[in-house]
């Protein structure tokens, strides 16, 4: 709105910052009342759920969540399974992206045109089949059906091959001479120059692993198995009556996100900024 | 040199095998069994049997019942209601969740797509704190949306909830007689409003983010020609922003209705699809179908009806799109 030498008088900045303060101050409250909520006793909400604070702060719903209904067990389910499905995607992504972009082999452009067309099959789609074939491999409710399935991603290979074709080739021609075979080209030559796009690439599989739903609720049945995601709606259930001990469960689910989100901003933003652009 | 040939294309194969294997096993071979599956009344415990097309007819088929018109007048409905009635769909909840599909993410574009834009305006600015306000905004888009339902659920609360609680506010103040509490998610006139307006909270950030990367590319000289011909604010907006984003606004528009053409944990957690299928959609359709009463053919021929809507609007997007790459 404001270009860069324009003078802004101070009602307008007034105005300005004031409105972006009452918009963001909107978005951010049900955050706030999560956590507020979430440090009260449950007579304390429904007395006056507005009040920011109760009498004391309830630190021991937290323990509650982490030690009675099992929120723990699932953090870690979940922390396991998300690392290893980012890293797993990571990994395929770099090397899918690499022989798509770099090395010649036949078949290479049309296996390529058959990944882009497949990024638009929503996964519903597959839901119904791949739980069948969870069954042939007898992978229901175990870790390897929420990871094995979740290791490759078209849509990541598709990233990394989209920034492995801007950078130079003469910066891999000195290596290809000297006879360095290709694995160490990419560890050595490539990765180091790829921390934007691993980290970009890093962001949504991470976002997408610690927050899926349908497929977990689907495939995971034993209680001691269940991600963040299937645990709170489980405690949803439980403690109905209880929004303390829901949201602070809901707190404790939605916390690492954000975290990381605040730690790495930039490429979060910039993930979705260039998949918006290229469309 | 061939060989040479040979181990650079034996290379390729081998940086390319993991993610082959797995886009073979768990995507190009699932696409063809749902496929398969919906041609037939497979059911997870019986040998399936092949039906044809019988599910997809069952699923989107409407019968024509002439009779029902006059049968309808006779009875003292209205010749809309008794035209209505002439039209009977096999499947009348799948066209409720069509239906509720379709106002839900023409909701979502309203309340998400206008305000989001008009944030992105307004952060385009060269003043301190934008990146900050940029990071609130973006904030309910990375989380959890299971976790975010819960939070909704005490807002949305008939008995206790936040907004009823809010609107009380002023009755209490003035020591008049409390309104009738609003069920915002028990009521069928409220329930899909209440998960719009969370579903457009949840993108509004996302949206924001894809304008305010295309506001940043329009050429500067154009905000400079427009200052020297004397333009205000509101022309800027209207005669350069509004007319160099439309690409942009389409894809917005584009990715939020597939966004929103595969909701299903919301309804899941704040009201079951209820009540009474108010706000049941496509996905949560297909659940029911396929993981609740094990209609597995009939569940997949659901969700490759609910492809060919998203395959559909992405064709529209791409023909459209060719406008946009030129621009950039």
């Amino acid at each position: 709105m404001f270009g860069q030498n324009q003078r802004v008088s101070p009602i307008g900045k007034f105005i300005f910052y004031g409105s972006l303060s009452i918009a963001s101050f909107l978005v951010i409250y049900p955050f706030l009342f999560m956590l507020f909520t979430s440090l009260k006793d449950s007579p304390e909400v429904f007395q006056n759920i507005l009040a920011p604070l109760g009498k004391a702060l309830r630190f021991d719903n937290y323990a509650t969540v982490l030690t009675g209904v099992n929120m723990t067990r699932y953090m870690l389910n979940t922390a396991f399974v998300t690392i290893c499905v980012t890293l797993g995607q990571i990994a395929t992504s770099l090397l899918g992206g690499y022989a798509f972009a770099r090395i010649n082999f036949p078949g290479r452009d049309w296996i390529f045109r058959i990944y882009l067309g497949t990024i638009m099959i929503p996964f519903t789609v597959i839901l119904i089949p791949i739980y069948k074939l969870m069954l042939l491999f007898q992978w229901v409710d175990k870790f390897q059906a929420l990871i094995i399935p979740w290791l490759f991603t078209a849509y990541g290979t598709f990233l990394m091959r989209q920034f492995f074709i801007s950078i130079p080739k003469e910066l891999e021609e000195a290596a290809i001479i000297d006879g360095a075979n290709r694995l160490r080209i990419l560890v050595s030559i490539f990765m180091p120059i790829s921390g934007p796009a691993i980290a970009t690439q890093f962001t949504i599989s991470f976002l997408y692993a610690w927050n899926s739903f349908i497929w977990p609720l689907i495939v995971m049945q034993s209680k001691e198995n269940y991600v963040v995601t299937q645990g709170l709606a489980d405690i949803q259930g439980a403690y109905n009556a209880s929004p303390p001990i829901v949201l602070a469960a809901a707190t404790l689910a939605i916390l690492p996100t954000v975290a990381v989100f605040l730690l790495a901003q930039r490429y979060f933003v910039e993930g979705v900024a260039t998949t918006g652009l290229k469309g | 040199m061939s060989s040479r040939r040979r181990l650079e294309a034996l290379e390729g194969y081998l940086f390319l095998l993991p993610t082959l294997i797995g886009f073979i096993v768990f995507f190009a071979i699932p696409v063809l069994l749902s496929l398969y599956y919906s041609l037939t009344n497979y059911d997870l415990f019986t040998p399936e049997k092949w039906v044809g097309l019988s599910n997809y007819s069952d699923v989107i088929g409407v019968k024509i019942v002439p009779q029902a018109y006059e049968q309808m007048l006779s009875t003292g409905h209205s010749w809309l209601e008794a035209l209505g009635a002439v039209f009977q769909p096999n499947d009348e909840v799948f066209w409720t969740a069509l239906h509720n599909t379709i106002l839900y993410a023409l909701g979502v574009l309203l309340l998400s797509v206008i305000p989001a834009f008009l944030l992105a305006w307004l952060l385009n600015s060269r003043l301190p704190g934008m990146t900050v306000f940029r990071g609130l905004f973006y904030i309910p888009v990375v989380a959890s949306v299971v976790g975010v339902s819960l939070v909704w659920m005490w807002v949305y609360q008939r008995e206790s909830g936040l907004i009823n609680y809010l609107i009380e506010v002023p009755f209490r103040l003035f020591r008049l007689s409390l309104p009738e509490p609003i069920g915002w998610l028990t009521d069928s006139n409220y329930a899909l409003l209440s998960l719009i307006i969370m579903t457009s909270w949840a993108t509004l950030g996302y949206d924001m983010v894809i304008f305010l990367a295309a506001l940043q590319g329009i050429p500067g000289h154009l905000f400079e020609a427009a200052k020297v011909d004397g333009a205000n604010m509101v022309d800027v907006l209207l005669r350069i922003i509004v007319p160099m984003l439309t690409p942009t606004i389409f894809f917005v528009v584009v990715t939020n209705t597939i966004a929103v053409l595969q909701i299903f944990a919301e309804p899941y957690i704040l009201t079951q699809g209820g009540p009474a299928n108010a706000t049941i959609t496509l996905v949560y359709y297909l659940y029911q179908k396929g993981f609740q009463r094990f209609q597995m053919g009939y569940g997949a021929s659901v969700a490759w009806i609910t492809f060919g809507i998203i395959f559909i609007i992405t064709v529209i997007q791409f023909r459209l799109s060719n406008r946009w790459v030129y621009e950039e």
